[in-house]
């Protein structure tokens, strides 16, 4: 497999050495929280997962403003990659969500917070968007798509906010980073390495997923010349 | 305090499940790609295709 440009590899290393050095932090050198536990190490790659996929979701949102407003191939397979990434990085999110949530509060999912909720609609909305893209009429797809992206990226803050909708002693889903949380020094140390390696995977996941809309492209263009020519 | 292991077991398992699927994904897709690109004869070099903007 021919990988995507000469930098691939190194930033591909530079990558999996953050994420080794992330996970070795957060099981070997960061305490055990007092109340939770063990299960609370989840929080480290659950928000940083977050993270990693309001990310990937702005990506799309400026791609895809970009390609409505220049017809620009390159911004469009970049909304693409982007988007089914950050969809992939939505869906750790909600299962460690839902695990983390089982143990600390007992219950799987509850309908009432507001938080989870509307992350839901958001892995929704990412799921049609890669749907559309798979399945849409290739004619279109591409303004469709962008339409939805921002649509969709446009939800994170609402996601985000929709916390707060909620009376302080109603709310379910914790504001740890907030509210102060994290006081033990390696507590931020982990969390920010987290961050860092997720969103590092991030980027070198949708640079991988942007080459095979490349490599889609050269197909397709050729096969349309060959038709046209058959023609 | 009960002993919340197993949740954390199976909260760091379902990511890198995840994780390893989609990358394999990405894997299987490009070089079923570049396969079919070789054999029509195609240069699968990023520059050619997106110099049409």
């Amino acid at each position: 497999m021919a990988l995507p440009g000469r930098y691939f590899r190194p930033a591909l290393a530079i990558t999996f050495a953050l994420v080794a050095v992330s996970l070795f932090f957060v099981f070997m050198v960061v305490p055990n929280e007092r109340v939770m536990g063990a299960v609370q190490r989840i929080f480290y790659f659950h928000v940083a997962g977050a993270i990693a996929c309001y990310t990937a979701f702005a990506v799309v949102l400026v791609a895809s403003i970009i390609h409505l407003a220049t017809q620009s191939l390159k911004s469009d397979l970049l909304s693409a990659a982007a988007g089914e990434v950050g969809f992939v990085f939505c869906t750790i999110v909600l299962i460690t969500g839902m695990i983390w949530g089982h143990s600390a509060w007992n219950t799987w999912f509850r309908w009432e917070e507001p938080r989870l909720v509307t992350f839901l609609v958001l892995w929704l909305i990412f799921l049609s968007f890669s749907l559309l893209r798979e399945f849409g009429d290739p004619a279109k797809v591409s303004v469709h798509a962008s339409i939805l992206g921002i649509l969709g990226a446009a939800s994170v803050p609402l996601v985000y906010l929709s916390i707060k909708l909620l009376p302080q002693s109603a709310r379910l889903h914790p504001e740890v980073l907030e509210h102060g949380g994290l006081k033990h020094p390696a507590y931020w140390q982990g969390f920010g390495l987290s961050v860092i390696a997720m969103l590092a995977l991030t980027g070198v996941l949708t640079w991988l997923r942007y080459r095979i809309g490349v490599v889609t492209t050269q197909l397709n263009t050729l096969a349309t010349k060959e038709d046209s020519l058959d023609a | 305090m009960p002993d919340t292991f197993p949740d954390l077991f199976w909260g760091y398992t379902a990511i890198w499940i995840i994780l390893a699927l989609y990358i394999w994904s990405l894997g299987y897709r490009l070089s079923k790609l570049e396969r079919a690109a070789k054999q029509r004869g195609l240069v699968t070099d990023e520059r050619a295709t997106t110099s049409q903007d």
